[in-house]
């Protein structure tokens, strides 16, 4: 097989149907600034990661937070537990008050990425916090979002 | 019952029921080349297509078959002709709408898949059945509708993860030397189907890196049994050579201009031929509304070579909108020649809307031209036929010089849809009709070679075409040697097939 894909990825990543979740990849950075326990925060955001496949590998999350500027959503967090046929739970704690979401993949063999094939498609299962639901691309921010007062806690769905 | 007979009591059926018909002013709604504004609710283009299907019957062709399929005992009309037996497969959109839910592309509809098993005898059995894809076993078990789709407007209910996840197998079929079958859509996985019961058989991963990739609805064989694909997606391009049994020997990525759909192709003795429309993917709902036209930009020709995968050769062709080639070869000098249906009007994927809400979608004036591609990249173009799509040939020609060319036709002059079977003689020029007469909806008709025949038009025509005055389909066939003497024979169904696109059939 003479396949030169590596490149075109990436260029599938912009188009048509490919459902690709940029950055997801980065999931081990640090919880956000602590603060003393206020209305403001620090908060715990539990997310419930429902309809994992197999126990294999790990489960990798990232945390977005709204920009209240009005720019792009920017990862402010990450988290990695291990896979659990079913559902488990992924925990962000240390979050000031704001509004979040929180995009998962189900790194099967744990390899640190989300795979994808020559066209830039997700072969693990993938999924949303608010139940969000990917149609023809990833949901939006506001699709995603929880809103992050008290402790809260959220669910997402993984299809394969 | 002989020929005249046969000949006698159709034409009698049709004048007593013209009446049904309706008038063309009552029904045209909108002028050649125009099509009305794309309703957005599903439940608004559901009403609207109710509406319309009360009053005109062309609108069957849109109509959902149901959800369990059919089997039935065709009624035999004329004489069967010696020879012609075996399988004769359909595929197309047959589930337009669930729960008062009407998609908003005729593309869409999950892939009915007709088999008309064909014997000597004139003794046929037919079946129909929906491709049991995880689409359509999920929705068939809620009742309603689950996903989006390429046309827009529907609700999100369950989660895609690619395409597959919508994939409706809705477009063609693919014959393996092995006896495999495969229902065939265009944006995503091919689908294993058993060719006897139909049963779905799972999608077919060609390799690890390719699982659920866009495999295209219209593959080609070259004279070794070999097969020939693409998928495409945006601004990626594969293409795929497959052994005569479905398995991946190669494949290969480029990159190309993002038109959107790249329907079909061309398979020489040496080459794949590539032909990107004149559209480009904007913004929309849907995928359907993103292709969106593109005037300006000409057709690209990709030459690419069919062993190594690698562009050899690139040209231009005036602007336009292309779904279908017939045929291709290439010359000992590398001089490329082919047909294909094109039309100058780029908006034809917006016009295949329009049935969804009741409409017949416009007259886009496609016609059959000659492509060269001299070995410099030079094109020039000759026109064959007006009025017509599905160019099919003789399949023991393919990828080899051929003469003659054969295509659903427009024959009458303010036809709203085919009634004919044009025979083009691309050596000679000139064109005859295999007609149906008023009150017919012609689909797509494929040449069968006549056992042990060698003349190049020694066969039969076999196509299905909807009978409006009786609501009724059928399967009707033509002596390829002599279209103009009408039908031979006919097998009737009791009931009305949505149209569907693409045809293979399997001899035996
Ligand atoms: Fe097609």
């Amino acid at each position: 097989m003479t396949c030169t894909t590596r490149r075109l990825t990436r260029l599938a990543a912009a188009c048509t149907l490919a459902l690709v979740l940029p950055s997801l990849t980065l999931a081990q950075g640090a919880p956000a600034d602590p603060a003393p326990q206020t209305a403001a925060g620090p908060h715990t955001l539990t997310v419930t990661v429902e309809g994992i496949e197999t126990a294999d590998g790990v489960i990798m999350a990232g945390l977005l937070k709204a920009d209240p500027a009005g720019g792009r959503p920017r990862q402010v967090g990450g988290a990695r537990v291990e896979a659990v046929a079913g559902s488990t739970t992924v925990t962000f704690t240390g979050l000031a008050a704001g509004d979040y979401a929180v995009r998962l993949f189900h790194d099967a063999n744990a390899n640190g990425e989300m795979e994808t094939n020559a066209f830039g498609i997700p072969l693990e299962g993938y999924g949303f916090s608010n139940r969000a639901r990917a149609g023809f691309g990833p949901p939006s921010f506001e699709e995603m979002k929880v809103t992050v007062t008290g402790d809260t806690a959220t669910t997402a769905i993984m299809p394969y | 019952m002989n020929r005249r007979d046969f000949l006698a009591r159709s034409s009698a059926a049709l004048a007593a029921s013209t009446a049904a018909l309706p008038a063309r002013a009552q029904a045209g709604t909108a002028a050649p080349g125009a099509a009305s504004v794309p309703l957005s609710n599903p439940a608004e283009r559901d009403a609207a297509f109710r509406a319309r299907l009360a009053r005109d019957r062309r609108m069957l062709g849109w109509r959902s078959a149901p959800t369990g399929g059919l089997a039935q005992q065709p009624r035999l009309e004329g004489r069967w002709p010696r020879g012609l037996k075996g399988s004769f497969y359909r595929n197309g959109p047959g589930l337009h709408d669930r729960a008062g839910q009407r998609y908003g592309h005729w593309f869409d509809g999950d892939g009915l898949i007709q088999h008309w098993k064909l014997d000597d005898s004139g003794a046929a059995r037919f079946q129909a059945r929906f491709v049991g894809t995880p689409k359509f076993q999920a929705e068939q078990e809620a009742g309603r509708f689950l996903y989006p789709a390429g046309g827009g407007g529907m609700p999100t209910e369950r989660a895609m993860s690619g395409p597959d996840t919508i994939n409706p197998a809705n477009t063609n079929l693919l014959t393996l030397a092995d006896g495999g079958l495969w229902a065939l859509w265009e944006g995503g996985s091919a689908t294993r189907l058993d060719p006897a019961s139909l049963d779905f058989g799972g999608f077919v991963t060609l390799s690890r890196e390719l699982r659920g990739a866009p495999f295209s609805a219209h593959p080609r064989k070259g004279a070794d049994g070999r097969i020939w694909n693409l998928g495409s997606m945006g601004p990626l391009l594969a293409l795929y050579r497959l052994s005569p049994t479905g398995v991946l020997e190669a494949s290969r990525m480029h990159t190309i201009a993002p038109t959107g759909m790249v329907h079909d192709f061309i398979l020489t003795s040496r080459s794949v031929v590539v032909v990107l429309p004149s559209t480009r993917l904007g913004n929309g709902d849907g995928f359907f509304a993103r292709v969106r036209p593109a005037p300006a930009e000409p057709i690209q020709v990709l030459v690419f070579d069919r062993e190594t995968l690698a562009l050899s050769r690139r040209a231009e062709l005036p602007a336009g909108y292309v779904f279908h080639f017939g045929n291709g070869w290439e010359e000992a000098d590398g001089t490329i020649r082919f047909d294909m249906v094109h039309s100058a009007n780029t908006d034809q994927v917006q016009h295949l809307r329009a049935p969804m809400q009741g409409e017949m979608p416009p007259d886009d004036a496609a016609r059959s031209l000659l492509v060269t591609i001299a070995p410099s990249g030079a094109a020039s173009l000759s026109r064959l036929v007006a009025a017509v799509e599905f160019p099919t040939i003789n399949p023991r020609r393919t990828t080899a010089r051929n003469r003659y060319l054969y295509m659903a036709a427009r024959s009458t002059a303010g036809a709203d849809w085919f009634d004919a079977v044009a025979k083009v003689d691309i050596e000679r020029g000139g064109v005859t009709y295999a007609r149906y007469g008023r009150g017919w909806m012609a689909e797509e008709h494929l040449f069968v070679p006549r056992p042990g025949g060698t003349a190049e038009d020694d066969g039969w025509l076999v196509g299905t075409a909807l009978h409006l005055p009786s609501a009724r389909t059928a399967l009707t066939v033509f002596d390829a040697a002599r279209p103009v003497e009408g039908p031979l024979a006919r097998l009737w169904l009791d009931t009305a097939l949505p149209l569907a696109f693409h045809s293979q059939f399997v001899p035996g």
